[in-house]
This record gives C-alpha cells, structure tokens and sequence, in this order.
C-alpha cells in the first residue's frame, strides 16, 4: 500500500497533508462543487451593501476568495491559510487572473489572527472542521469578532459525511468519524457522524452574536445527477488522502483500506446508488457592544 | 444642465426623452468616465447598469470620478451595458482612453505568457508525491486548472481538455485519441457540460498530431480546406498543442473558445508550455512513435453518444467479473477496458457527415 507522506506540521491539526498538491487539486475543484451546489457564494443572499472588506478563514489554495474577488470587484478579499503552500498557489492564482482586489496571507486559524481590531466587514469559514478541534472553537469565535467591525457578519459553513446507500461508502465514512473521535476532533459523542452540524447553530448566538440565521443544504450526488461525477473524482482522492490519517489511529489496516476504497469506487458507480451530501450555513452579527 | 433628480418618473418614456437628450450632446464627452457619469444620473439607469456589470451601483460613482479603475472584465461587461445607441460612442472613448484594453480586446483576450514558479513546484510536487491510485489524474487536475485560469482569466467561455493517443490495437497502430480530463469556464463550467469522446483524423487534434507542426489553430468562420475540424455546440476557435517527449507522441492539449478567432500568439506560447509540462502525466508507453499512429475518421457525437449510455454499467460489470475470476483489476483498469470496448464499436462504425 502506498500513501502520500505526511509532513510534519507542529499545530497543524488538518486531517489531511496540507503540503499536498494532490490535496490542492482536490480543494481547487471541491470550492467549485461546493459553491455550485449551494447555489452561489453566498445562497443565502446576505445583504453586502457596505461590505467592503472579507476574510476567508482557511481559504486552501483560495478557491472561495478568487470567486468572490471576481464576483464583487468592489471588495476587498483576504484569504488566510496555515499552509505556505497553499498561499504561495493562491497568490499566484490571483496574479494570473488579474484579480487585484485579492490577497493571501499565511495564519494558523487556531492561533490569534494577525490582523488589527475590526478590519473586517464579513468573515467567513468553509468546512473547517478537518482541523478545528471541538475545544478550540469558542476562542476562534471570539478571534473572529475581535477582528470583525461592530454590525458585521460571521458566516460559517460545514458538512457531514455523505449519506448513502453504498455498503463500503458507509463503511469509510464510519472509519473515518471513528478516527476523528479517537483524535479528539469529533462532537459526536460516539463517533458515528462528526456532529458538527448539529453544533453549528449553537455557536454564533452563544458567542453574543445578533440576527442570526442558517440554511441547509442537501447536495445529490447520486448516479445519473449533475452533481454525480465531480462529487465522485472529489471522493476517489479524499478517501485516498485521508487514509494516512485513519492508519495512525489504528482502527484499520493498510489491506482494508484498500480494499474498502477498490469497492467504494465501485459502488459509487453503480446505477443505484444513492448519496445527500448535507451542507449547513450559518451566520450572525456582531452587536455594536461587543 | 437637466436636472436629472426633479425627474424621478421611471418609466419607459421618460428614459426614451432621457436618451434623446444625451444624444444630442455627444460632442460634450472628453472621456468615457462623463458619458457614463451622464447616464448614471438617472437613478434608474444606474441601478440597470450596474446590475449588468454585476458591481454596486457606487462602483459606477467611483469609476466616473477616477476614484478607482475597473477591470478588464468589468470593461467587457460595461461595454455591453451600455444602452445601444450609445454603446460605439463609449467604445470610441475607452479605445482612446485605454488603448491597451482595446487592443487586448482586438486579440481577444489578456494573458500572462510566463507560466508562474510556483505552479511549476506544485507539479513537480504532485509528480513526485501524489499516491498512485490519484495518480495521473491529481497532475492533470492542478495543470488543467491553472491553464485555464491562465488562458481564459476573465472567463470568457474555454474548455481545455487533455487527449490521449488510444493503447494500439493488435497491428500496433493508434487508431483514435480520447478526451481524458477537462476543465471550462461558462458554458462548460461543470463536468457534464463537455462531452468527453473520441477523435480522429478529421479533427484538430488528429490534425496536430498526425501533422508536422506542433501547434495548430483553426476558426469556424474561416474553413481551412486542408484542415477539416468538426465543430460541436458552442465552439468557434480551437488550438492544439502536441504532447511530446523526444520524436514520441501521448496526444494533445486541446482549448476551445466560444469567440471567434480568440487564440493569440500568447495563448500559443502558453500552450507549448502547458502541453510540455502535461507530458509528465504520461508513461514511457503512452509514447508512440510518429509511424505507429494511424488515426482513423471518427463518428461525430451523436453518433458516439449511445456508446457512452450505459459506461458506469460496462465497468462495474467488467470489474466484478474479473474479481469473481480472481483476477485484480483496479477500477481504472476496469475503464480503460471498457474504453477499449468502446474504440472498437466506434471504429467499425459508418461515418455520416455532421
């Protein structure tokens, strides 16, 4: 069996190499997926008027912020990333498509955020569960308002494993929610769903903030539908890329990872198969008091 | 001066009188910025415009007082916002104001030649690096997506896709090429947008690699007799650049355009650089040499198409039969299979005209 090295990163929770270009290709065209089949970069058609400044939190090789930048050429978009890799791509993404109004800088979300007291008017941050540990979210939460400006926006948005009707798909992603429980990095208390969804809602009025909302979204991704074939090359390299990370848990073998994943590919091929990818948006604002 | 705001009647006819009014001032323009700051003054139109332009409406107010510069995208949009009967008088004044975005314009489109370092550390990389099982597929999807954000960066409409010289058959000739991996911008942003399938002598790709030159560009609008291509829905300009190691072939980079002649002498030198970089995607033996390779007319899509209905059903099959057999395909393998399958259906097929 054969595996992407995993470069040591101190701090570096993600669950997957973020020194791997397989893993950027695979971001690149996941931002895509995501944002077609939530119905735009922002479905939930927040009101921009006076936006003028965005931070994407963990923007990967920055496939949201190029999107955003190109979408509203009037603002500003900053993307923060823990990987020099990554924001080395992303700025030369920017460059080559002329998108000025686009900016990549590296930062550990974890960590306080390098950035002054209320220098934004939006933040966001997509799928950030592969590395934000349960226990770490309040004081990202708090970062974030720290940085946001009074009467601004925080949006965030998550995933659960696909829901499907195919016997080894299930089994990777049971494996897979077994290994973030066992690395501390699951809400669910017994490792069957990563539980960040039903968490999500709680965090923004928790933390103080006003007006908030959410939406839901239920990508199909099963045989015969638009979604189908991007959703399948996004699998066939996420499983393979998060195995290095399941190994270390040592709730499977090199051997039945193989073999599971020789199946899944089957399977997701198959006629009748059946996949919700359940997506979750939730955002609030921040009071002028905080 | 009329006063624009005592009239905040927003109808069709106020904005006819509105129009007949400006009309008769032309000669007032210095610069494109006062004819748009003379439209903009009507609220409505305003609000129309920037709608089009998919910008705030006070991005028009900062564009007319030079208080920032719109992009070269933006430029495009705002060109065909224009009202009608204005639209070449504004042209007039941006070709005067902005020569270089109306020459670019002219060639098509604007493009950065030098391909940037830190793509080149990415695929090298993911060659390097990127477990087999991802592996070419990972290469290909980080070159396609930087191509075609290079080649198309205000996503004027392009599909560049990767074709692949099809395994020999037993007289160890090529017989036809496949479109393996592709990447577009609007129309064909999504990955059912393109049809992925076989080509032949009679197209630019076949032309590019059967050919003497490396690179090849052919125009809807301007027939080559010695280069027939068929074009499929949307297509209007096509260049291909062969993929080659030494005097060796494994196919072409192909990009589409839905513009007329939109392919420049930079989108040339930036294809011989991605088609060069793109050869690290394949093995020794997808090479083949310039005698093996005896490309065959393919059907058109519409004749390919009932082949392609029930492929997920053909692999899936094809990979459970041979596991039964205790013989271990891997589920590319299985493709390739049926690929193979495919060719042979496809090549003993009748050619109708398109």
């Amino acid at each position: 069996m054969e595996h992407a090295p995993l470069q040591p990163q101190p701090d570096n929770t993600y669950i997957i190499d973020t020194e791997s270009a397989a893993e950027m290709a695979r971001l690149m065209r996941q931002d895509k997926l995501f944002t077609k089949g939530m119905g735009g970069i922002f479905p939930e058609k927040l009101d921009l008027t006076g936006v003028q400044r965005i931070l994407d939190v963990a923007c990967g090789p920055g496939g949201w912020v190029l999107e955003t930048a190109f979408a509203h050429a009037d603002i500003d978009v900053v993307g923060v990333d823990i990987s020099q890799t990554m924001i080395n791509y992303a700025c030369a993404q920017a460059h080559i498509q002329h998108l000025e109004n686009a900016s990549f800088a590296v930062m550990n979300a974890t960590q306080p955020l390098d950035f002054p007291d209320h220098s934004f008017d939006l933040i966001n941050a997509r799928m950030i569960v592969g590395f934000m540990l349960p226990e770490k979210w309040p004081s990202f939460i708090q970062e974030c308002l720290r940085i946001l400006r009074p009467g601004g926006i925080l949006r965030f948005t998550d995933i659960e494993c696909g829901l499907t009707t195919a016997a080894s798909f299930e089994k990777n992603c049971f494996l897979f929610n077994q290994a973030l429980a066992k690395a501390h990095q699951s809400f669910s208390p017994n490792g069957f769903h990563m539980g960040i969804l039903p968490a999500l809602s709680r965090f923004l009025p928790k933390a103080g903030c006003q007006n908030c909302g959410h939406m839901a979204h239920a990508i199909d991704f099963s045989s015969g539908t638009e979604a189908h074939e991007g959703f399948y090359h996004d699998f066939a390299s996420a499983l393979k890329l998060v195995q290095p990370f399941i190994l270390k848990t040592g709730i499977a073998t090199p051997e039945e990872l193989d073999e599971l994943y020789a199946q899944t590919l089957v399977e997701m091929q198959e006629e009748d198969f059946c996949a919700l990818l359940m997506v979750l948006t939730v955002w609030g604002q921040k009071p002028d008091a905080v | 001066m009329i006063d624009i705001h005592e009239m905040e009647y927003y109808n069709i006819g106020y904005i006819f009188y509105f129009m007949q009014y400006i009309m008769t001032r032309d000669s007032q323009y210095t610069s494109w910025h006062d004819l748009l700051g003379q439209l903009i003054e009507n609220t409505q139109m305003k609000q129309s415009i920037a709608q089009a332009v998919h910008v705030k409406p006070v991005t028009l107010q900062r564009w007319v007082s030079q208080q920032s510069t719109p992009r070269n995208t933006n430029m495009r949009a705002l060109q065909q916002a224009i009202p009608s009967n204005y639209r070449q008088l504004f042209q007039q004044l941006v070709a005067r104001d902005m020569p270089a975005f109306a020459q670019q314009q002219e060639q098509g489109s604007i493009v950065d030649t030098e391909l940037p370092s830190q793509f080149y550390t990415q695929v090298l990389n993911a060659y390097t690096h990127t477990p087999t099982a991802l592996y070419p597929q990972a290469l290909c999807d980080l070159i396609l997506q930087q191509a075609i954000a290079q080649m198309d960066p205000e996503r004027m409409g392009m599909i560049i896709s990767i074709v692949q010289c099809m395994p020999p058959r037993q007289d160890q000739k090529v017989r036809s090429l496949r479109e393996i991996y592709s990447i577009g911008t609007p129309p064909w942003e999504n990955e059912d947008d393109h049809h992925h399938m076989f080509l032949g002598a009679d197209s630019l790709a076949g032309s590019v690699i059967i050919g003497h030159r490396p690179v090849q560009s052919a125009n809807k609008q301007t027939p080559n007799p010695i280069l027939p291509v068929k074009w499929e829905e949307h297509e209007q300009s096509a260049i291909a650049h062969r993929i080659a190691h030494q005097t060796h072939i494994a196919g072409c980079l192909l990009a589409v355009s839905i513009h007329p002649h939109f392919f420049t002498d930079a989108h040339e030198k930036l294809m011989a650089q991605y088609a060069n970089i793109t050869a690290l995607a394949f093995e020794p033996e997808q090479f083949f040499a310039h005698q093996n390779i005896a490309l065959f007319p393919m059907p058109n899509y519409e004749q390919q198409k009932p082949f392609f209905l029930d492929f997920q059903r053909r692999i899936t099959a094809k990979f459970r039969t041979e596991r039964q057999h205790n013989r271990l395909l891997t589920f590319h393998q299985a493709q390739e299979s049926v690929w193979m399958d495919i060719e042979t259906s496809l090549l003993q097929q009748p050619l109708t005209q398109p």
